[in-house]
């Protein structure tokens, strides 16, 4: 079997699939990708059981009368292709042994692929269809990272590994929390028309995801159901498993009514935070806020040395001091593009609510850190 | 840079000295402190020196100390009482110097530099302590005298303790002198292990070692070696700060169990005892920990087994039920099935600096309410007072341990 291929284009598809291959997996044969000829379709394809990854290419219409055909590439197929002379390559398969090819230039690879008879099954479809609806690339890009910094990498906590999708009538709300801190975003479209219904998608899948989503206008296909939701961009196809965990009741954490409202520039907010990270230290990184008499003041003494800084802020009731965790108010800082930021306290051991000016439906909750003595 | 005045105040016998001191019938007397001589810890903590005469000396198991010198008198441990006399010592030395670094329990450092005008020559000052002591506790006190805290180390041990006035003086050109002859295993630093390295080179005293090459050292033994041939001249650049004293590190206890300990039950059970026990005590301090370190050691001594591990909280706590499951996970890893004599819980990581979490809730709080209100009834009435039902299970040491200091009596 003799294939003719852009290395680039190849070397593309398989970077997207690549995402869903396991770190590290017992089953040796997901540390392949499946890589299927059918007609002039090339199809890509890999999974680590938790989620999966479908790409494809079109081959010029001289490959139509080959024989359909199934191998498992070797990871190392995809390092080969980053460093290979050319940009034209010849693959040759063996389907007896297994064995790939690579020639092009001067370089001559052969690569030991793997049966694909003892891959599993590659259902890719979905179930429910009532819950289908569509969003702009660059759009759910945008709202997914507001939200993914605040899902929890601890793993004893499954419930706080994921994003939840909550749908009613013509609004989806995102929600992420490790407990201490929480994001939420409202999304809303008149066209949508959900009935009520919830699911719990997995961050790592989502982190991977984003990776792969593009900044433009082009419409992406998202289905919910059944165990598990699916992303379709219309060139790669994800989906991930759901988390069957219960994520807990998010609306009696949020205050209704604040103490204090601050306005302040965004940017001198995020370059102040940035310094005072530079000598914070520890587990919790603390950053002393002052709000007081139209300004915020920054200190953080460690055992690298003291810091302090004074910048103008507009605040509207009471003055108040507190320790936040500076990775976490620069987590938000750092994905928004406003140019002004509101923030309400709600005193001592109250959260901090973080508001982009021009995010409507935003919220971002962080809760202080306590200093006891 | 001038000069320094570094003294070490050590105490003689402290802890038999105390007892003396609070029972004047001792006085003259061999007295011994000891733990039970039934049990296993029944070894000698301390010895008076009428007790040293008759070649008792500390770690020695109880009944080769009866066998010694029959009619020694063994006295229990109380450690509070220990504690208390050391802080009076302290106090005294406070009125010398505004620089008191307590070394241990029963030595301090303190820096004298620059005091002359005040209180004479520090040697005369060094007198009217070691007078005021004896007045004020009882308790025969040494103190060596030098440029830095090396100095005044070496002086203390290896002079003045053996000098009738209790005092003695070193400084940077007597030191080699009068130290350089000394065997080498006099040298601060230098333990069995050392001695034995020493001597496989041919270095016998501390003059050898500071006749030999840094670099030497250096490639050798790393920063551990350089340090010990500066010792060996008599160098250290430390200084006596009571005010950047180190923030403590952790919190710990190791206890060595009164049997060997075979069932995984029973060894748990004390875990989650010493659990307990750390995890108030950083209470204590209104601090939370991040990671949990588990001490086991074998119970055959001849086949040393055991482990020593650590692992990060899943997230910082110090409530005993949040930190337990984690040394559980730590044991049943590591624990290889043979019995156990002694086992260690500590923490570290410690932090004034609580993140909030989201209630979202209501166990975790309340959690944390009934751990408050448990401290607040052990402190009144008692560390048996309220506790866990496994501890009346077999193999507790909840009630050997109550009303202990640092596994002796209080």
């Amino acid at each position: 079997m003799q294939l003719s291929i852009s290395v680039s284009d190849f070397y593309r598809s398989l970077e997207i699939v690549e995402k869903a291959l396991p770190t590290r997996s017992t089953i040796s044969f997901l540390n392949n990708i499946y890589l299927e000829l059918s007609g002039t379709q090339l199809s890509f394809y890999a999974t680590n059981l938790e989620m999966e990854i479908k790409t494809a290419l079109t081959l010029a219409p001289d490959h139509e009368k080959m024989d359909s055909f199934a191998i498992l590439l070797p990871q190392k197929i995809i390092e080969v292709l980053r460093y290979f002379p050319t940009n034209d390559a010849f693959l040759v398969f063996d389907p007896q042994s297994y064995r790939i090819t690579v020639s092009g230039g001067s370089a001559e690879f052969s690569l030991f692929g793997a049966d694909p008879h003892d891959y599993p099954e590659r259902k890719i479809d979905s179930d429910g269809e009532d819950l289908k609806f569509q969003i702009k690339q660059a759009e759910l890009k945008k709202y997914l990272k507001m939200v993914l910094f605040s899902a929890s990498t601890d793993e004893t906590r499954p419930a706080f590994n994921g994003i939840l999708f909550e749908f009613k009538g013509n609004k989806i709300t995102l929600t992420a929390s490790d407990t201490y801190r929480l994001a939420v975003k409202e999304i809303i479209k008149e066209e949508w028309n959900f009935k009520e219904a919830k699911c719990l998608v997995p961050a790592r899948s989502l982190r991977e995801f984003l990776k792969i989503l593009g900044d433009d206008e082009q419409m992406i296909t998202v289905v919910p159901g059944g165990n598990k939701i699916s992303f379709d961009t219309g060139l790669v196809y994800l989906s991930a498993r759901l988390l069957q965990e219960k994520f807990p009741d998010v609306s009696s954490i949020i205050p209704q009514a604040f103490q204090s409202r601050i306005k302040i520039d965004k940017k001198l907010l995020e370059d102040t935070i940035s310094r005072a990270a530079l000598l914070a230290e520890g587990k919790n990184q603390a950053v002393q806020l002052a709000f007081q008499d139209n300004a915020l003041i920054a200190r953080v003494t460690s055992q690298q040395g003291k810091m302090e800084e004074k910048l103008p802020a507009q605040i509207d009731g009471e003055n108040l001091e507190l320790f936040v965790n500076t990775k976490f108010v620069l987590d938000l800082l750092k994905v928004t593009e406003d140019l002004s930021m509101s923030i309400d306290l709600h005193g001592h051991e109250g959260p901090l609510i973080f508001m982009p000016s021009g995010e409507k439906g935003y919220l971002y909750l962080v809760l202080p850190i306590k200093k006891v003595n | 840079m001038d000069k320094k005045t570094i003294l070490l105040a050590d105490m003689e016998s402290f802890y038999a000295s105390v007892e003396t001191s609070l029972n004047p019938a001792l006085r003259g007397k061999p007295v011994a402190v000891c733990g039970d001589p039934a049990l296993r810890h029944g070894i000698i903590l301390a010895a008076s020196r009428e007790a040293k005469a008759f070649g008792i000396k500390t770690g020695q198991p109880a009944w080769e100390a009866k066998r010694m010198c029959p009619w020694v008198h063994f006295v229990h441990p109380r450690m509070q009482a220990y504690i208390d006399y050391s802080l009076k010592i302290t106090s005294i030395l406070e009125k010398y110097s505004d620089r008191v670094l307590p070394y241990s329990i029963d030595e301090q450092f303190l820096d004298l530099t620059g005091s002359e005008k005040l209180l004479g020559p520090p040697r005369e000052a060094a007198a009217a302590m070691i007078a005021e002591i004896m007045v004020q506790t009882g308790i025969r006190c040494r103190i060596g005298m030098g440029e830095n805290p090396l100095q005044a180390k070496m002086a203390c041990d290896r002079f003045a303790k053996k000098n009738k006035n209790g005092f003695f003086s070193l400084n940077s050109e007597t030191y080699s002198g009068l130290v350089w002859p000394l065997p080498i295993e006099d040298l601060f630093g230098v333990g069995h292990r050392m001695r034995r390295n020493f001597h496989r080179i041919g270095v016998r005293t501390i003059g050898h070692l500071a006749g030999l090459p840094r670099e030497m050292m250096r490639r050798r033994w790393g920063v551990s070696g350089e340090v010990l041939w500066l010792n060996a001249r008599g160098i250290d650049y430390s200084t006596i700060n009571p005010g950047a004293a180190e923030e403590q590190k952790g919190v710990g206890h190791t206890a060595t169990l009164p049997r060997d300990y075979r069932r995984r039950e029973e060894i748990e059970l004390v875990l989650l005892e010493m659990t307990e026990e750390v995890c108030y005590r950083v209470r204590k301090q209104g601090k939370i920990a991040s990671t949990v370190h588990l001490y086991c050691r074998g119970a055959d001594f001849d086949f040393p087994t055991g482990f020593s591990r650590q692992k990060k909280l899943p997230r910082p706590a110090a409530a005993a039920l949040a930190v337990y499951p984690t040394v559980q996970q730590l044991f049943r890893e590591h624990w290889d099935a043979r019995p156990l004599r002694a086992v260690g819980i500590s923490l570290t990581g410690l932090s004034v600096f609580h993140q909030l979490s989201f209630a979202f809730s209501d166990r975790a709080r309340r959690e944390e309410a009934l751990t408050g209100a448990a401290d607040v009834v052990r402190e009144r009435f008692g560390k048996t007072s309220l506790f866990r039902a496994s501890s009346l299970a077999p193999g507790s040491q909840l009630f050997q341990r109550a009303g202990k200091i640092g596994g002796h009596d209080a």
